[in-house]
């Protein structure tokens, strides 16, 4: 049961729209920054294998202009 | 003591982790982008109901303000404090993670004592009552300077202050010292012989105001993140200049305007350049020195304390001002370049920065010309270039020395836990000894008179067998002394005895006869002092675990055991309150006044002097001192209230590279571990970041060796010998013929190889600079 943070940057002017598409994820909460076009993205995932499903369903969001994994946790 | 692999005891609490979690991620941020903001934070904690308390952090002399946040009776989350001026709400990845430091799996939590070899459990009673059999029979057998008592900056001010009382008050002897002697002594004795006084006149709020930044040897990015941080706002802000001076690539190099690489030890004759531009080219600010500074020269080829029971003592003499411009015409840029490696156009370009009317200058610096067998006179030399262009004690002109550890200025410097020292002033001072004696309700003949042994002096002693008994608290010497074989042989010889009081099993521990568990940070009440003279107070926020003890309540049980009761009449409950009372008598005047127990409670940190319920941000200068006189000014640690300008040249390293042993080798840290790593290592974010210490090679030194990343790489010293794995072209870059090992790595040790020299005026061993061979393993 993996939680991880990663750091996410949005395509300029697209951060409402990565903050929406993150949150519809489940197991994901987002505290995006308050002054920078930065958001920090924490997964609470059930198994390894959802893990990976969420890491794959963002591998095609255009909207995202990269994502750096911060820490993890194995529980 | 057999110790496994590093992990945090599980709180089965997904919140947690996941506070953890953002909190990481939150500081990759803000060491990314320096101004990023994050509210809500406390969401991943899953309710509202923490309780948030304030703190300075445990880990480096920055003294960053941190809230820590409480819940069930135990420490779950940390944000910066934002009301903290040091910080300003941001915290490094060490900040960020130090509650974790906190539950490590393998925290002592009961006594041991060592009997046939083995440890074995015994309650708190029993393990102070033989610590303080042990003591006495030592004294009656031995005699009082046979006993030793070593802390460190780690200690809280009250720590410091029972150890000092106990020591030179109660048994009446003065080995007492402090892992801040292989720190920040030169720092000290630089302070002392340029102003009479130790502690910067400055302070961080500098930073706002300077153009110039220059970094002598000090890899501001690992080592002070969150000052560095400040760094580079203002550089977006306001374009200032940020210059390294170092001898090897550091990210500090990296982030900075300009970044220099000079020889090991040249720092000496670059100094010395500098202050020849500014003089020939008559930069010089004529009326500042006119009517501030003196020229003093001292000794010359003054050893470096290899060999034991190694006396010194400077004799300063005075000269004038055109003796000191004569002297320095061995370092014309040309010269000097020959010596430092620096380009004569570099050097002409620092000199420049530093002149220029129209700029403030900040210098920077820390270990780099602390722990350096010159230490004193770079750090007189970095003085000189301030005085000479009137660049100090005013908003943003400042020479400002860096301190390692969270209290080594608090605790060991103002407290004076160092053989020399008392809370005010030194033993050799018969005005000082009477004031500690009134203070104290001792006999002023209690307090000798004479200095014993500085560190390395003190673990050579325990090597020869003059010091049978060693107490050492809140720190790891088997880790961090140089030439370390020698003083763990020392250590384990038959009829000594070493107690140790420590939070987490180590290499000290290792040779101990006695482990004491202490009370860590806010598991117990304290305070730290930082930098830039600012004192920090700490509630007990959590309940010690098992049987753990305070520093400071492990010396007053002892010392009540010994019969010293009577110099410790306080209740726990009250205990620091009462010491913080009687130790601020030492402190009372303009020069040093400190803020009471209840507004060091109330606020997040207040910088001394503290006159009227104001700090003082600049010392010297009437305009910001209460204690300065006239309209300017007044360096009035010195008896005429003027600064001294110091000739010292350039002198060579002690062990240099040879054809036998061709390499330079330079020790330090990295961001992710503080100290020894016996705390940060038991942070698995911190652990796993990274997991071992390994030796930076040049690329090209790299290449001609066959070696690359990951290689086993074999280092000899005339000292030792350790095998590590390589590391080219990453975080740091040595240039050709020099490589670089942290010494956080418990399981490698560098130190077996590093040179037990030290700087004959401060006593600080020398950790940049000694030779070795390179191969691979």
């Amino acid at each position: 049961m993996p939680v991880k943070s990663y750091l996410v940057f949005p395509i300029a002017g697209t951060v409402a729209q990565v903050i929406e598409k993150l949150q519809s994820f489940n197991h994901c909460e987002v505290l995006p920054a308050d002054n920078q076009e930065v958001i920090v993205l924490v997964t609470d995932s059930d198994s390894e294998k959802e893990d990976e499903q969420f890491l794959e369903a963002l591998k095609g969001d255009t909207t995202i202009q990269h994502i750096s994994l911060i820490s993890g946790f194995s529980t | 003591m057999e110790r496994k692999a590093y992990t945090v005891k599980d709180h089965s609490r997904r919140n947690f982790l996941k506070q953890l979690a953002a909190t990481s991620a939150i500081s990759a941020a803000t060491a990314m982008l320096p101004k990023v903001t994050f509210g809500g934070v406390e969401k991943f904690t899953g309710n509202d109901k923490l309780t948030w308390k304030k703190s300075p952090c445990r880990f480096c002399g920055v003294g960053c303000g941190l809230l820590i946040g409480l819940q069930n009776g135990k420490a779950v989350a940390v944000k910066g404090d934002p009301d903290s001026p040091v910080n300003k709400g941001l915290c490094c990845v060490k900040g960020y993670h130090s509650v974790m430091a906190l539950y490590g799996k393998d925290r002592l939590r009961k006594p041991l004592v060592k009997r046939n070899g083995k440890w074995v459990e015994v309650t708190m009673t029993e393990a102070l009552d033989l610590v303080a059999n042990k003591m006495k029979e030592t004294i009656d057998k031995h005699g009082k300077d046979a006993v030793a008592m070593y802390g460190s900056g780690q200690w809280t001010i009250p720590d410091g202050y029972v150890a000092s009382k106990f020591m030179k008050g109660g048994i009446g002897t003065n080995n007492l010292e402090a892992n801040a002697r292989l720190c920040m002594a030169s720092a000290v004795t630089g302070f002392m012989t340029s102003f009479g006084l130790d502690e910067p006149m400055g302070c961080y709020e500098d930073i706002d105001h300077a153009d110039v930044f220059v970094l002598w040897g000090n890899n501001m990015a690992e080592m002070h993140p969150v000052l560095f941080s400040r760094l580079l706002d203002q550089r977006l802000k306001r374009k200032s200049i940020i210059i390294d001076l170092g001898t090897r690539t550091t990210r500090t190099s990296l982030a900075a305007d300009k970044a220099i690489l000079f020889q090991p030890q040249g720092d000496l004759a670059l100094a010395n350049a500098i202050c020849y531009e500014i003089i020939n080219n008559g930069w010089v600010n004529r009326s500042f020195i006119e009517k501030h500074c003196v020229f003093k020269k001292g000794k010359t080829n003054i050893g470096y304390g290899l060999e034991d029971n190694f006396q010194f003592t400077d004799e300063p003499g005075d000269i004038s001002f055109n003796d000191f411009k004569n002297f320095l015409n061995d370092y014309a840029p040309a010269k000097a370049s020959a010596l430092c490696g620096v380009s004569v156009k570099d050097i002409k370009y620092l000199a420049q920065l530093y002149a220029d009317p129209n700029k403030k200058v900040m210098s920077l610096w820390c270990m780099g010309p602390n722990q350096h067998t010159r230490g004193t006179w770079i750090n007189n030399q970095i003085y000189n270039i301030h005085l000479l262009t009137g660049k100090i004690s005013t908003p943003g002109n400042s020479p400002f020395s860096l301190t390692g550890q969270p209290s080594a200025c608090g605790t060991v410097r103002e407290v004076g836990t160092l053989t020399h020292l008392l809370p005010h002033g030194t033993v050799t001072n018969e005005k000082d000894r009477k004031l500690a004696a009134e203070i104290w309700k001792v006999p002023v003949e209690k307090i000798p008179a004479k200095p014993t042994f500085h560190t390395v002096e003190m673990f050579r002693a325990l090597d020869r067998g003059e010091i049978k008994f060693m107490w050492i608290q809140v720190t790891n010497p088997m880790v961090s002394m140089p030439n370390l074989k020698r003083y763990r042989n020392g250590a384990l010889k038959e009829d000594r005895f070493i107690v140790v009081s420590d939070v987490y099993p180590t290499p000290t521990t290792d040779v101990a006869d006695v482990i004491l568990p202490s009370a860590m940070w806010i598991e117990r009440e304290g305070m730290f002092g930082n930098s830039e003279r600012r004192t920090q107070h700490f509630e007990k926020m959590i309940e010690p675990q098992g049987e753990c003890l305070s520093d400071t309540w492990q010396i007053i049980e002892v010392a009540k055991r010994m019969g010293y009761g009577n110099l410790f009449p306080w209740t726990k409950e009250n205990h620091i309150e009462e010491i913080w009372k009687e130790y601020t008598r030492f402190h009372h005047g303009p020069e040093h006044a400190m803020a009471s127990y209840q507004e060091l409670k109330a606020r997040p940190g207040i910088q001394w002097p503290y006159v009227n319920g104001k700090e003082t941000k600049w010392r010297y200068h009437a305009k910001y001192d209460p204690a300065a006189k006239g309209d300017s000014f007044d360096f009035y640690g010195k008896p005429d209230g003027k600064a001294w300008i110091w000739a010292r040249p350039f002198e060579p390293a002690p062990e240099v590279p040879d054809k036998e042993y061709p390499y330079w080798l330079c020790t330090g840290r990295v961001v992710e571990h503080w100290h020894t790593g016996s705390m940060t290592r038991r942070i698995p974010v911190l652990h796993q970041a990274v997991p071992h210490a390994y030796v930076e090679l040049n690329v090209q030194d790299a290449a001609n060796m066959n070696i690359r990343t990951g290689d086993k790489v074999k280092l000899v010293s005339r000292r030792g010998e350790l095998v590590l794995p390589a590391s080219v072209n990453e975080r740091g870059q040595p240039p050709r013929g020099q490589v670089f090992v942290p010494f956080f790595d418990e399981g490698l040790l560098i130190n077996e190889l590093t040179i037990d020299a030290f700087c004959p005026i401060s006593r600080e061993p020398e950790y940049k600079k000694c030779a070795v061979k390179v191969m691979k393993a």
